[in-house]
């Protein structure tokens, strides 16, 4: 019985993935354009019909051999002025007083035309109708002629940009403040200008069967891991969703582990961060229509890490990174601490804490698991709020969060003033390390709710089940709590302490193996013996 | 192959290293075993002789039989009638891992959780280890690799700040009986740990197995450093008679920390630590036991009897003994010595004189 339903599902599967590459294969016919003009425009027009933002113009071009041609873009995504000046005015104009004029005949006018009359960069020619199609759709502009079976595309794109910003998300004391743009050219010219080197390959392909996003798989050739690069080219092909509209599609198709609610793919919307990340061997992901940029393989440490650490001196640095381990634990764990200790194990807190706590508490209704439960889910409300709301209201929710919730509560009685207190300083623990805040969440409420049923034993065991499950992730290949679990000696000094750049002498050994050194081992600035002057 | 994964000898001293060092530091049954007087540490730094030389049959044998687990080895050299010896060692695993969690019950139960039933704490834990035996052999390890280092710095640091209250002359006299009971306590000691099945089971999935002869010796290294400097803190700060009454010698020792009075009371972090390391010391036994079984039914894969092992293993450990004092018992050292013996040192050496004969005779043909 089982071994039939087995044939059956067999069957089944390979009837449909059949049906599949049927329907591939036929994607990918040829449909090569005709040397008739005025079919291809009536085909064109088919295909854009009811598109009221695609503008033809037909015109004439040669004064004694008149050709007749006509051009297809779609209004808003060209730079109108540089088609006026310098496609049309050169097709109309400057050919009929320059010399090709004479030399213009049936067979040689495009090749006149591309070589000779186009002062533009981007300059290709596509026989085929459905290439033609997409190419006029990413903002080229086509260019048909009578008698021949090509179209020249021509970029001409121009549409409403963004400019380059600071970023919201990853605001900086010390470092560049430039962030990437929803233009996929700008954000590939932002890393161009970070690292020149002509081994940094930015690799194109287009995904999403509607919305044909441009996606580009950015890395540096010899320092980055082949066999990474060929992973992601891979799972990126076999994307094969309706839509990608925002890199964050992108990254729920290819992570590792996508029934954890850790993520294993980083995201980042700085230049510079994404430029060192990819020097450490990682590949980058580049969306169009977004600013944030995937990176893989994603580790956990990376989101203790922060671009300023390196930019300023190491010894605060360090301390910082310290401190920024410190409120994860305190965010994680505070509240699920606070319950356990209370209801479960009083006698370990010394005796004037816990009688200050138990006046604190003397008189509020509900258990500590209540209040813990109750404002950690207010807090969450709260936040949420203020991501969401108006700007003008913004005083409004501040004022309510903080006197009715805060004050309020606590005078009244409702609730424990320690509680106010724990709940505030996870609050702000969890925004030390903000690009993990939202697991955090997470993480919190399951540990309260452990510590209420169990106290201590409880948070432990969550601990023992969370740590197994972490250790159990991969990003690409990489152990996810990597180097710490598995240990890797040589990775760990960038860990809970900032080393000197010169002590950094070697790439991680995470994510590659090629090209591992980075600068000669004892670079110590020693003006002493570099100064012969002083001698 | 039932367990794909590799795991590097530092990672193997960290999980045993683990295993033996979470009891020792809730129980510590040494105290009331031969020499029965202040000179146990000295029996602890003679453990670390004897505990290689009972380790030097399993090494012989698995030099004898590279890249076999202990199942797999003691069929070659039996042949079918190896199933029995097999199945002897899978329900010493079995046991082991029944009696750890059953310890771990006791003591949640006498200390923190007085009124909680002890299935509540064995079933979580086992379902804890239950799940990280899906995970398979390196996830246990690499748990092992974040929580080993914790414990063992959290145990350095409690020797620190317990050494002012140590009383030296609690110590003296020195070999008050002579040396021949320090010697058999040192023997005891050595006799409880399970290195070598340990070593037996695990060697095909050590990614340096030529090295292994430095990590026996670190292992025991490790263990002494940690035994001695316990006993001579526990008897220099209860003294030898309050140390036997205490069931939690070690435990207690955390508690009587206090530096400055704003430092005390560190006991919570203590059993929070304990409880993380006791469940990768029954997750890796309980792997052991489920891998074994596995190796013994030629299964392709162990993934299937981990839910009935644990099942079997929570009964187990509830069914095994009527209260802590009968589990005592059986720990003690006139019981849980030979009966480890028997498994690690006895039966291994049997099994490598068997084979070292079977091997002439199939020389000789």
């Amino acid at each position: 019985m089982l071994k039939w339903f087995k044939k059956l599902h067999r069957h089944f599967i390979s009837s449909k993935l059949k049906q599949k590459l049927e329907h591939k294969t036929s994607e990918k016919t040829p449909n090569p354009l005709s040397s008739n003009l005025q079919e291809n425009l009536t085909k064109i027009k088919e295909v854009f019909s009811n598109a009221s933002d695609i503008v033809f113009r037909q015109f004439e071009i040669g004064s004694h051999t008149r050709i007749k041609a006509f051009i297809v873009y779609v209004d808003g995504l060209v730079n109108e002025e540089f088609v006026q000046m310098n496609l049309m005015k050169s097709l109309m104009i400057d050919m009929h007083i320059s010399e090709v004029d004479d030399e213009l005949n049936q067979k040689n006018t495009l090749n006149i035309i591309h070589q000779r009359i186009l002062t533009l960069t981007e300059v290709s020619e596509v026989n085929d109708f459905q290439e033609v199609v997409e190419h006029v759709l990413s903002g080229d502009t086509a260019l048909f002629l009578e008698g021949f079976a090509t179209a020249l595309i021509v970029n001409l794109r121009g549409w409403e940009t963004r400019n380059v910003t600071p970023p919201d998300t990853e605001v900086v004391v010390r470092g560049p403040r430039e962030g990437f743009t929803e233009t996929l050219r700008t954000s590939t010219s932002l890393l161009r200008r970070k690292i020149k080197n002509p081994n940094l390959k930015f690799e194109k392909m287009k995904i999403g069967k509607q919305t044909q996003t441009d996606v580009v798989i950015a890395y540096i050739k010899g320092i980055a891991d082949e066999k990474i690069v060929e992973e992601v080219k891979r799972r990126l092909s076999k994307i094969d969703a309706d839509a990608i509209l925002e890199s964050g599609y992108i990254e729920q198709y290819i992570e590792d582990s996508p029934l954890s609610f850790l993520p294993t793919v980083g995201n980042s919307e700085k230049p510079d961060i994404v430029a060192a990340k990819m020097l450490e061997g990682r590949v980058a992901i580049l969306t169009d229509g977004t600013p944030f940029v995937l990176t893989v393989p994603y580790l956990f440490i990376e989101a203790f890490q922060t671009s300023e650490d390196y930019y300023s001196r190491p010894f605060y640095a360090s301390i910082v990174r310290l401190l920024r381990f410190t409120a994860y634990f305190v965010s994680v764990f505070a509240p699920a601490l606070y319950v356990a200790l209370t209801t479960y194990h009083q006698e370990m807190l010394p005796p004037t804490m816990l009688i200050s706590i138990a006046a604190a508490r003397e008189g509020t209704p509900f258990p500590a698991f209540v209040e813990a439960m109750v404002m950690g889910i207010i807090y969450e409300i709260l936040k949420e709020a203020g991501i969401r709301l108006p700007r003008p209201v913004g005083q409004a929710v501040s004022i309510v969060g903080a006197l009715v919730i805060g004050e309020s509560a606590v005078s009244a009685g409702l609730i424990g003033a320690p509680m106010v207190i724990v709940v505030s300083l996870t609050a702000i623990s969890s925004y030390v390390v903000a690009s993990i805040s939202d697991t955090v969440s997470i993480m919190r409420l399951t540990y309260v709710l452990l510590a209420a049923f169990l106290g201590l034993f409880g948070i432990m065991i969550g601990a023992a089940f969370f740590l197994t499950h972490m250790v159990s992730l991969r990003s690409f290949g990489v152990p996810y709590l990597a180097p710490i679990a598995p240990i890797v000696s040589e990775d760990l000094k960038d860990v809970f302490l900032r080393p000197h750049l010169w002590k950094m002498h070697k790439r991680p050994k995470l994510f590659t193996q090629n090209d591992l050194v980075r600068q000669e081992p004892d670079l110590m600035p020693n003006p002493m013996k570099n100064n012969t002057n002083n001698k | 192959m039932l367990e794909k994964g590799k795991i590097s000898n530092n990672q193997f001293i960290l999980i045993f290293v683990i295993s033996r060092l979470m009891l020792t530091m809730a129980y510590l049954p040494y105290v009331n075993a031969p020499p029965w007087n202040q000179d146990l540490w000295i029996s602890a730094i003679l453990a670390f002789p004897i505990h290689i030389l009972l380790v030097l049959p399993v090494y012989f044998l698995t030099n004898r039989f590279p890249g076999q687990s202990l199942i797999q080895s003691v069929e070659t050299i039996l042949g079918s009638w190896g199933k029995i010896i097999g199945a002897l060692y899978v329900w010493f695993f079995l046991h082991r891992t029944a009696v750890i969690l059953r310890e771990l019950g006791e003591f949640l139960k006498a200390i923190p959780y007085p009124e909680t039933p002890i299935i509540v704490f064995i079933t979580a834990t086992a379902l804890f280890a239950a799940y990280s035996i899906y995970k398979g052999l390196e996830t246990i390890c690499r748990v092992a690799e974040i929580v080993a280092p914790l414990v063992l710095a959290s145990v350095f640091l409690v020797f620190i700040m317990i050494a002012k209250d140590v009383d030296i002359y609690a110590l003296t006299p020195v070999l008050e009986d002579g040396i021949i009971p320090v010697i058999y306590g040192g023997f005891v000691i050595a006799a409880r740990s399970t290195l070598s099945l340990f070593l037996w089971m695990l060697k095909p999935f050590i990614n340096e197995p030529e090295k292994i002869r430095t990590t026996v010796v670190l292992i025991s290294l490790i263990l002494t450093l940690h035994l001695t400097p316990t006993s001579i803190t526990t008897i220099g700060v209860f003294g030898l008679e309050q140390a036997k009454i205490l069931n939690f010698p070690f435990f207690h020792l955390v508690r009587m920390i206090n530096i400055g009075s704003f430092l005390e009371r560190i006991d919570a972090l203590f059993i929070g630590f304990w409880v993380l390391g006791m469940c990768i010391d029954i997750a890796i036994h309980n792997y052991l036991a489920v891998l074994s079984a596995a190796q013994l039914l030629k299964l392709k894969d162990y993934r299937p009897i981990v839910v009935a092992m644990g099942t079997v293993i929570v009964s187990l450990s509830i069914l095994q003994a009527e209260s802590v004092v009968e589990l005592n018992e059986f720990l003690s050292y006139k019981v849980l010595t030979w009966y480890n013996l028997f498994f690690t040192f006895a039966l291994p050496l049997l099994l490598l004189i068997v084979a070292v004969i079977g091997k002439k005779r199939i020389d000789y043909k």
